[in-house]
């Protein structure tokens, strides 16, 4: 192009007719460098989104999604790519990482065509270091090329660990109540979920909590949701939350499949699933894996010297002895995790023993003695449970522990 | 072995006098002794002596409590004397028993309270009895032996399905028509002198690998196998399989894990040792059994416990931990965190001090907790050495005396805590680290009003990174409940009461800048959550209900996100109508709205649910239904499932007996709403079900 101008400059001297031809030639040679610039440059934008992203100090994955925008000059099948990316910070190029995104299509000439790619990068401890110390100027760079043309984007990386920036789930972890990741329960007894959630920053959290019945999950799986989770979290930086399910249903025999699917946020991770087996009755086993099935009093129901206690017989048991405990942890919530009404020990508690009672095998529900409430500090809360106990004194069968409120 | 246990199996109980009783004397009118038996060994009876006379003087009952748990149910009478045969052996150490007077009108009066000492190795037996704070006997007792017999229990449950579909309609997936699934718990118990064996486990079969709980088709799930030893002096277990060593602090919190650790402590818990090597990694399955592969990863360290002051008035107890770590490649359950790319690895521990003082009112509890871990495992990177601090102190500002007729307490307390930046545990993996808080509490119950109240505040970035941007958040909340007493004349009295109960929260977070770094590209903060939900309820003989209304806002300043506003409705009832009859019934009301762009969405859930006995031990049936309905902003398709199931029994199982019994099962799913219409028609499906069960008990 340069050579042809210089061409052109050097010929001033030449007749009109031939100054106005050479216009035209210009024109045409404009005309067509501006088209073959075109066709060069096809890719015409590289937008990230979100343009900044939070990084822990502690690293993470973050999320990305390139919007890359191209226009093709004549039918053809593309192939839009970018082969790596780059951490740049504070102008050097301290990572390059081999990690291909291509998507081939074929546009309509002429019209921008918008591809998205999205994205969870790792980023290690070391360089979320390097980050957080890099004078505000890190970003993620990549560059997308159609085979015409390429174009350049990137998005902000931000030290992060305050409460500004997107919620983001870091972890989660589903167990039952009583601290298993598997369960065999007999039929109708109280059966929940817990998950223990680690967030970043602030935002609304929503999820459900489904489950699929025995009935379908050989087939059409149908799954029912038992309840719905909105809640606005909140933390300085790094944030954990527990979840308790609804009571699972354990009507039906067989095996069932719980989980906690999370909406929005959405996870760079597998969500857990957990399963559990329902059986027929009452298990003559013993308390750690295999409960005794303690029906009553339900959540919810205070305690007091009419409050009925009812469970399943145990086959052998001698006598059940029904037991109240302190909280472990005290009465400080500070230092009880467990501000939801759930279980606080997998199987056992090393908490006092606060009061209990007693009962021949033969009875399956008792109530306690009014003297039982001297005993009890009115406005706590304790752990009960239920033993089975054999004529030679072992433990057969053993209830998980809830809570109950002395009002 | 049998010549060990009989070497250990001597045990020798003594009782020794008590203390005067509390009971007031004025209302003392039974006289009673309480008397050892000549012979004692650890479950040996304890007998009352008191005339039949006086017992049934007035139409009067007694009733008798040894620690606290009413053992009356299990009290034989004689004409002239109570005895009750410990079913579980008395522990060695302080006991109390106390004899009530019943009145006729269902009054208890507290006759007697003794106290007594069971000890190891003594032949003085000393007793006395709290009336009139009379002068203490002494008896000499024989010295006896421990249970020389091995006594050996196991049980087990076992569950087979097998099913076959029968039908089916729009279902897209193609598992096998027939399929086999099952499950069992397991146990095993010996006891043989000073010498306890415990096994307990599950399992699982399911011939459809991709609905098998631990992706294999037969499988174990979580199991524990604890082999302990109690001894005059010393006490020591041995685990192999899913436990919790039972140490919480920041390095280590319900560490519920596969694998195997060991323990000896003096029998008087003054002093314990244990050491432990844990899975990583939660497990479940028979793929790694112990839970000691390498590629489950492994927390292996050792504890100590020690108790130099342990009194009524006065506890100290001291506990150093610390632990070698690594990750591992899977971890059941769980998702997220640092995963097996970045398996971490290094080493942690605590020092913790915990206290009590003045009979308890006063807790102080101090830790020191540190991680060493190179966190992306790469070895080539260093460790980053981090700890974390705290100290919390709660105080019984006003017991409860027991002697108010409305009675009043209140507890308070406060707590520092700091975790840095880059402490990390996997003992510990839900830990919220990276930041800095005070907060303070109050309990307090007055009559049958409970309330609660605690306020903290937070900020981040302990590491002092000079990018990072400081938050702070504030946080304030009172919850508490009252349950109504209703006095009645009779028990039909204002029935329809019930028992009845209230509750209701409060709860607000603020979170705000503290300090922005120069140049910081990141957004501001500036948002305030408000919370706050209130329940009523009642619970009656057979049937109780709940009714529970819960709202949530978030404000935010910085206009970064969008204001919203959440509210729920929840009523829920369970009814026994007879023994034959079980319903329980659901429904929720939900609204969302988002106000920067005005989305709205709703949201009905509902669920009905009958178990019923149609032919007792024979013929049952249960149907359950569930809907949920939305619409709005978001609006998805609403959707109705129906499933139930109706069994009938042939041959019931019992102990040591299979029963066998046949189901059929089925159930349907409808949607309204979709986008594609063929996705509305109903699917539904049916099997018929073959169900064995083993009861097994040895």
């Amino acid at each position: 192009m340069r050579d042809l101008l210089s061409c052109a400059s050097k010929r001033r001297l030449y007749t009109r007719p031939m100054i106005n031809s050479l216009k035209n030639i210009t024109v045409v040679l404009f005309a067509l460098l501006s088209l073959t610039l075109s066709a060069e440059a096809s890719v015409s934008s590289v937008t990230a989104v979100p343009s900044k992203v939070t990084v822990l100090p502690t690293g993470g994955g973050v999320s990305v999604t390139w919007r890359v925008v191209h226009t093709i000059s004549a039918p053809a099948t593309t192939v839009t790519s970018s082969a790596s990316y780059d951490i740049i910070i504070n102008g050097l190029t301290v990572l390059t990482v081999s990690k291909s995104l291509s998507r081939t299509t074929t546009p309509t000439v002429g019209v921008p065509e918008t591809l998205t790619f999205s994205e969870v990068i790792p980023v290690s401890v070391t360089l979320a270091k390097q980050i957080a110390k890099g004078g505000n100027d890190a970003r993620i760079q990549r560059i997308f090329n159609d085979g015409l043309g390429a174009g350049t984007g990137f998005a902000q990386l931000i030290a992060g660990g305050g409460a500004s920036g997107a919620l983001n789930i870091n972890r989660i972890e589903l167990s039952f109540e009583n601290g298993g990741k598997t369960n065999v329960v007999g039929q109708n007894s109280d059966l929940r979920a817990v998950a223990e959630i680690n967030f970043v920053s602030r935002g609304l959290l929503q999820a459900e909590w489904r489950v699929i019945d025995s009935p379908s999950i050989r087939g059409g799986q149908f799954e029912r949701r038992l309840s719905q989770v909105r809640r606005q979290l909140s933390s300085s930086g790094n944030g954990r939350v527990r979840l308790l399910s609804p009571k699972l249903p354990t009507g039906t025999t067989g095996l069932h499949e719980v989980k906690l699917v999370l909406i929005d946020p959405q996870t760079q991770f597998t969500q857990p699933v957990l399963r559990y087996y329902v059986n027929p009755n009452s298990t003559p086993g013993l308390s750690r894996l295999s409960p005794l099935e303690a029906f009553r009093p339900v959540e919810g129901v205070p305690f007091n010297a009419n409050t009925v206690f009812d469970w399943h017989p145990v086959a052998g048991a001698a006598a059940y002895q029904i037991e109240l405990f302190d909280l472990p942890g005290g009465k400080n919530p500070l230092s009880n995790l467990n501000a939801a009404p759930l279980i606080v020990s997998p199987f056992d508690t090393d908490a006092e023993l606060v009061v209990g009672k007693i009962v021949p095998g033969t009875q399956t529900s008792s109530t306690f003695a009014g003297f039982a409430e001297k005993h009890l500090l009115h406005g706590s809360t304790y752990l009960w449970r239920i033993r089975a106990i054999s004529s030679g004194g072992t433990v057969l069968a053993q209830s998980d522990f809830r809570k109950i409120l002395y009002p | 072995m049998m010549r060990f246990f009989g070497s250990m199996a001597i045990v020798m109980l003594v009782f020794i006098m008590g203390l005067p009783s509390v009971s007031n004397a004025d209302e003392i009118s039974w006289p009673a002794e309480f008397l050892p038996e000549d012979n004692h060994d650890g479950r040996s009876s304890l007998v009352i002596k008191i005339s039949e006379a006086v017992r049934t003087a007035e139409e009067s009952n007694f009733a008798v409590e040894l620690d606290n748990i009413d053992i009356t149910g299990l009290v034989e009478q004689t004409p002239d004397a109570l005895i009750f045969k410990p079913i579980e052996t008395l522990q060695p150490g302080y006991h109390t028993l106390r004899l009530y007077q019943v009145t006729g009108s269902g009054e208890y009066i507290e006759q007697h309270f003794w106290e007594f000492t069971v000890q190891e190795n003594s032949v003085l037996v000393t007793n006395g009895s709290s009336e009139q704070g009379s002068a203490a006997q002494t008896v000499a007792s024989d010295t006896q032996s421990a249970p020389e017999g091995l006594t050996v229990e196991a049980s087990a449950d076992n569950n087979i399905e097998i099913s076959q579909r029968l039908f089916d309609s729009n279902i897209a997936s193609s598992p096998n028509d027939l399929t086999i699934s099952g499950s069992g718990n397991g146990a095993l118990n010996m006891t043989g002198g000073r010498w306890t064996f415990d096994a307990t486990g599950n399992y699982f079969i399911e011939s459809e690998e991709d609905l098998s709980v631990t992706g294999n088709e037969i499988d174990l799930g979580e199991y524990t196998i604890n082999l302990g030893y109690r001894g005059d002096a010393v006490n020591g277990s041995a685990i192999l399989g899913h436990q919790d060593i039972g140490i919480e602090s920041l390095s280590m919190s319900s560490y519920m894990r596969r694998g195997a650790s060991i323990s000896v402590g003096a029998a008087d818990d003054r002093l314990k040792f244990t050491g432990f090597s844990l899975s990583s990694d939660s497990l479940a399955g028979a793929d790694d059994f112990t839970g000691l592969q390498k590629k489950s990863g492994h927390v292996t360290g050792g504890a100590v416990v020690g108790r130099p002051v342990w009194h009524e008035d006065t506890k100290i107890e001291l506990t150093g931990l610390y632990f070698a770590s690594e990750g591992g490649e899977d971890d059941f359950g769980s998702g997220g965190g640092l995963t097996s790319d970045s398996a971490p690895k290094g080493s942690g521990g605590a020092l913790i001090a915990d206290s009590y003082w003045g009979q308890d009112r006063l807790r102080l509890r101090g830790e020191l907790a540190f991680s060493n871990m190179d966190l992306d495992g790469s070895g080539s990177l260093g460790t980053d050495f981090a700890d974390a601090e705290t100290v919390d102190i709660s105080y019984v500002l006003i017991p409860d005396d027991g002697q108010s007729d409305v009675p009043l307490s209140m507890t308070v307390g406060g707590k520092w805590e700091q975790v840095d930046t880059f402490f990390y545990s996997l003992a510990n993996q839900g830990l919220s680290v990276d930041r800095n808080s005070y907060s303070v509490f109050s309990n307090l119950y007055w009559g049958a009003l409970n309330l609660n109240a605690q306020a903290s505040y937070e900020t981040n970035n302990t590491a002092d990174l000079a990018d990072v941007a400081t938050d702070q958040v504030m946080m304030a909340g009172v919850d508490g409940s009252y349950s109504f007493s209703i006095d009645r004349e009779t028990p039909d009295d204002r029935a329809w009461l019930g028992t009845p109960f209230v509750g209701f929260g409060f709860n607000l977070v603020d979170a705000d800048r503290k300090e922005t770094p120069l140049g910081y590209l990141g957004d501001q903060t500036d948002n305030i959550s408000v919370n706050y939900y209130a329940n009523v309820g009642s619970s009656y003989e057979r049937w109780n209900w709940q009714l529970s209304y819960n709202r949530s806002t978030f404000t935010d300043e910085t206009e970064v996100s969008s204001d919203t506003t959440d509210q729920t409705v929840d009523l829920s009832a369970y009814w026994t109508v007879s023994d034959a009859l079980n319903l329980s019934l659901g429904t929720s009301y939900n609204q969302y709205v988002q106000k920067a762009d005005g989305e709205r969405s709703y949201n009905v859930t509902g669920n009905l649910g009958v178990q019923a006995s149609l032919i007792p031990q024979t013929l049952t049936t249960n149907i359950n239904y569930n809907m949920n309905l939305s619409s709005g902003s978001g609006d998805l398709p609403d959707k109705h499932i129906l499933s139930g199931e109706m069994e009938w029994t042939f041959i019931p199982a019992d102990v040591n007996r299979p029963g066998v019994a046949l189901a059929f099962r089925g159930a349907m799913e409808k949607e309204n709403g979709n986008s594609d219409n063929a996705l509305d028609d109903a699917k539904y499906e049916g099997f018929i079900v073959l169900r064995l069960k083993a009861p097994v008990v040895y």
